[in-house]
């Protein structure tokens, strides 16, 4: 709870069903005089001095506030109470929102890392008092990095062939845009151009109408691409070598020196990669221009047979393809779970700024499988390209089952079996019903052993889901003199587990239905 | 002989050092790792590896690690035994569980999950038992005394041994007279007590033993052990007083007197559902009555069928036990004892069933009823 402001004369209502409730509260709490829950069919009032909140019925809930904060996946609980707002707010797991008419995405990722900071509140809660303040850093979408590491692959094979390749048609910009994937047969395609240009000015900084803060880069593209009155062309002239250079330089001074990479042994058991995939996925921050030229590199460099990009409104990989390394942009990551539902086992590796250690503890489907999954900090050498394509293999049948079930456990368990069973075991808490929660149980450790075995805290009390499941199962079969607390521990144990499945499957639904 | 050498795969390093703490104190020589890659590699090129103990989810050590975290590792239990068996398909398996059991039994839970996580566990290659770890943790000196044995078991065993489950009927009675008899037997701590043991000690009286023992239980059941397997399951599908039941009990009865274990038709008491009234059409007629209408004697002295006399075949009844016994092996054949038509052998010589798989009595305690909750 926040003390020691003067609360603004806002009314804010945070509408979601998960832990992530709390995290909103905690961070709103004593900065505003009217602050609503809606969790389920349960709400709240949290008035700024009492931190239990107080329990409200459908009714008494206004039906006008002034800023709205809602999950993706709890639309319909919105739509139940109809509450109108000035200000309405869309959040969700990865923090990647559709946009919609009069709703602001929140483009921060609020599980398992909750990113949302107190400064990130007084930002949303100024936007909201005063309209003509700018638009909260969290409704703006972060710079990603995707042309500029692609352009300093290419640069470094025209300049630093590996060993045993030549640069080929390197100069000829034709070889530079078909790398890029961007070259169409036909013609220049002009939105794609403008495009590229509109990512150079946002990737390097450069403000519009300026000299150019990276001349070396600027040349490159303006002689891949030159403009002429009636819109870009493709360049006649082969890119000279002194122009790779200047860009050369320019793209180290922005992405800074390549660093030597982590590296695990190659594995034994390794197949021949027979190809490998990028995803050309058109999510609002998608970038495929830096894994598109990485898969292409890698054919020409002969550690693949092909390299194939999966189109953004196909994301299922043909069976001679299963098991073929994928490459993704950390701003990909979210159509993983789609395509690991279909049956894709390949490999993963994620071109991004993060290391692996802090993308795996953001995105938990990458945790499935060590050896499977891997990350190159961007800017990479192309050398280590190879070698980390050498060291990964696929997903083993076991973690694949174990990673497919928790992805369709949400809706197959949580939807139809859980709910039902907690609303019918909060009207009657009879044998009967703890006998179908037991059942329920079972079918959650069944279906979701990784989940089950997750630690997770409750309370003060850090054990496995499936211990605090069964410990709340107990409670209430031994002690019927606490029936509310048993209960209330039964339901945070299974919203626990919820949250971590959640995180697993990310909000591919929302990913589907935008594809 | 040879000590065995035992891998303890076990990505928790308290599981592992605890594990690993017991079966070197027995006198096993173990290589204990917390990395299913080190395991597999040991398993494969160490001829001396005989036994492995393996966690069922493998996550990346250190675990536990903090919540919400932990990757797996590339191989989980199932697939380090795929792995190992690839190579070695005399290396055992021991899986360890930490599968809760949701449900205690007059619970009423529907344990069918439970029983089909752990017999999936069961069927892969090479795996003898399987042990969960809230066992180990309620009763560390029986589970690992279990685990020892079956290793030593296993050992002298040769790897040809047939193993088949075991059906087991339970005679539950109180706690007080539950814990008399294990006094009786020196097993205070073990929950089912092996009849067996009990009619030993009782020596020429087992047979009346038996009768009174049975007639005072308080409640009877069937328990499913499967091969090597120290957990007893009940098998609620089959209730007492039905004819599987009957059947048995029958022959777990004959498997403790030391009697020929084979069920007849006269041991099995059927009562008909049928209502209708069957109408005999055989003519009431005394035997050497029919002989000497149908046949008579020739010219060569030989007897011989009359001229014109036909003899019908009689149509046989269909027996009420041959059919008690199809729904029976049908029955258990989905509790994955067998293949339905291996559970019972027909002996045209005995005119009995005799079944292939092992069959025995167990005492246990029943649990006191809980009290109802109040509906609210």
């Amino acid at each position: 709870m926040n003390t020691g402001t003067i609360p603004l004369n806002l009314a804010i209502m945070v509408i979601c069903s998960d832990g992530r409730n709390d995290a909103w509260i905690s961070l709103l709490q004593g900065k505003v005089t009217h602050l609503y829950m809606l969790k389920g069919n349960n709400c709240l009032e949290f008035p700024p001095d009492d931190p239990d909140g107080v329990l409200l019925s459908v009714d008494e809930l206004p039906k006008d506030v002034d800023g709205l904060l809602f999950h993706s996946s709890d639309g319909k609980h919105w739509e139940n109470v109809s509450v109108s707002a000035r200000y309405t707010f869309e959040f969700n797991t990865p923090g990647t929102p559709q946009p919609k008419p009069g709703v602001l995405p929140v483009y921060r990722q609020t599980f398992p890392h909750f990113a949302i900071t107190p400064g990130d509140i007084d930002e949303l809660l100024a936007y909201i008092a005063h309209p003509q303040a700018t638009l909260p850093r969290i409704c703006q979408p972060l710079p990603t990095l995707d042309l500029l590491p692609a352009l300093h692959l290419l640069c470094q094979w025209v300049l630093r062939p590996p060993s045993g390749q030549t640069e080929d048609n390197g100069c000829a910009p034709q070889w530079w845009l078909g790398k890029l994937g961007l070259l169409t047969p036909a013609e220049v395609d002009q939105p794609a151009c403008q495009r590229l240009f509109a990512q150079y000015q946002e990737e390097g900084g450069q403000p519009e109408q300026a000299e150019p803060i990276y001349p070396g880069i600027h040349q490159l593209l303006t002689h891949l691409l030159p403009r002429r009155d009636d819109g870009y062309v493709l360049g006649a002239a082969p890119v000279p070598l002194d122009v790779v250079q200047a860009a050369d330089r320019d793209l180290q001074q922005r992405l800074g020196d390549t660093k030597p990479q982590e590296m695990d042994e190659p594995a034994d058991d390794r197949e021949d990669i027979h190809a490998i995939l990028s995803v050309q996925v058109s999510t609002p921050q998608g970038s495929f221009l830096t894994t598109t030229a990485a898969a292409l590199l890698a054919e020409q460099l002969g550690i693949v047979h092909h390299a194939l990009a999966l189109a953004s409104d196909a994301l299922i990989v043909s069976p001679d393809y299963q098991k073929s390394p994928l490459l993704l942009s950390d701003r990909q990551i979210t159509c993983l779970p789609t395509l690991r539902k279909h049956g894709f086992a390949g490999a993963v590796l994620v071109l991004s700024p993060s290391s692996f250690a802090i993308l795996k503890q953001n995105h938990r489907v990458l945790r499935f499988g060590q050896g499977s999954h891997d990350a190159l900090i961007i800017p990479f050498r192309l050398e280590d390209l190879r070698a980390k394509l050498e060291t990964l293999v696929p997903m083993e049948p076991q973690n694949l089952r174990f990673l497919q079930d928790e992805l369709t456990a949400i809706k197959e368990l949580y939807d139809r079996e859980i709910l039902p069973c907690l609303e019918s075991l909060e009207q009657s808490n009879d044998d009967r019903a703890l006998a179908e929660v037991s059942t329920l149980l079972e079918k959650l450790r069944s279906k979701t052993p990784v989940a089950c075995h997750t630690l997770v805290t409750i309370g003060e009390d850090t054990q496995q889901t499936q211990h605090h499941l069964r410990q709340a199962l107990q409670q209430l079969q031994q002690s019927p003199d606490d029936q509310s607390r048993n209960y209330n521990y039964l339901k945070a144990a299974f919203a626990q587990w919820h949250d971590l499945v959640q995180s697993t499957a990310g909000e591919q639904l929302n990913l589907n239905r935008a594809s | 002989m040879t000590i065995p050498r035992i891998v303890i795969l076990e990505d928790d390093e308290l599981w592992l050092a605890r594990h690993e703490r017991r079966l070197t104190t027995a006198g096993f020589d173990c290589y204990a790792t917390q990395d299913a890659k080190e395991a597999i590699k040991a398993a494969k090129t160490d001829p001396a590896i005989k036994f492995v103990l393996v966690d069922e989810v493998l996550y990346i050590p250190p675990v536990p690690r903090k919540a919400g975290e932990g990757e797996l590792q590339r191989w989980q239990g199932h697939g380090v035994i795929r792995e190992i068996t690839a190579q070695r398909s005399d290396v055992q398996f021991i899986v360890i569980s930490a599968a809760p059991q949701w449900a205690s039994d007059e619970e009423g839970g529907d344990q069918q999950i439970f029983r089909r996580e752990t017999q999936r566990l069961r069927r892969q290659q090479g795996v003898i038992d399987i042990v969960h770890k809230l066992d180990i943790e309620d009763d560390p000196d029986g589970s690992y005394g279990w685990i020892i044995d079956l290793l030593k078991r296993s050992q002298v065993s040769t790897k040809a041994e047939v193993v088949s489950p075991r059906i087991l009927i339970g005679w539950g009675f109180s706690k007080e007279t539950h814990e008399a008899m294990a006094e009786q037997m020196d097993m205070p701590r073990r929950q089912f007590l092996p009849l067996a043991a009990l009619l030993k000690k009782s020596g020429a009286g087992a047979n009346k033993l038996l009768e009174q023992l049975e007639q005072r239980a308080e409640e009877q059941q069937v328990f499913l052990e499967m091969p090597g397997s120290k957990r007893l399951d009940p098998l609620k599908g089959i209730k007492p007083h039905s004819s599987a039941f009957q059947i048995l009990s029958f022959l777990a009865r004959q498997t403790e007197r030391q009697a020929n274990i084979l069920i007849q038709e006269q041991d099995y008491h059927h009562s008909s559902r049928s209502t209708k009234k069957a109408f005999s059409v055989e003519v009431e007629s005394d035997s050497l009555e029919r002989q000497d209408y149908a046949f008579g004697v020739g010219d060569d002295g030989r007897r011989r069928l009359k001229s014109g006399v036909q003899i019908e075949g009689k149509v046989e009844k269909s027996s009420p036990l041959k059919v008690a016994i199809h729904r029976l092996s049908q029955q258990l054949h989905k509790l994955n004892v067998g293949p339905a038509r291996q559970l019972f052998d027909y002996k045209p010589e005995d005119n009995g069933y005799r079944p292939s798989f092992e069959l025995g009595i167990v005492v246990y305690a029943i649990k006191p009823a809980k009290d109802k909750l109040p509906s609210s």
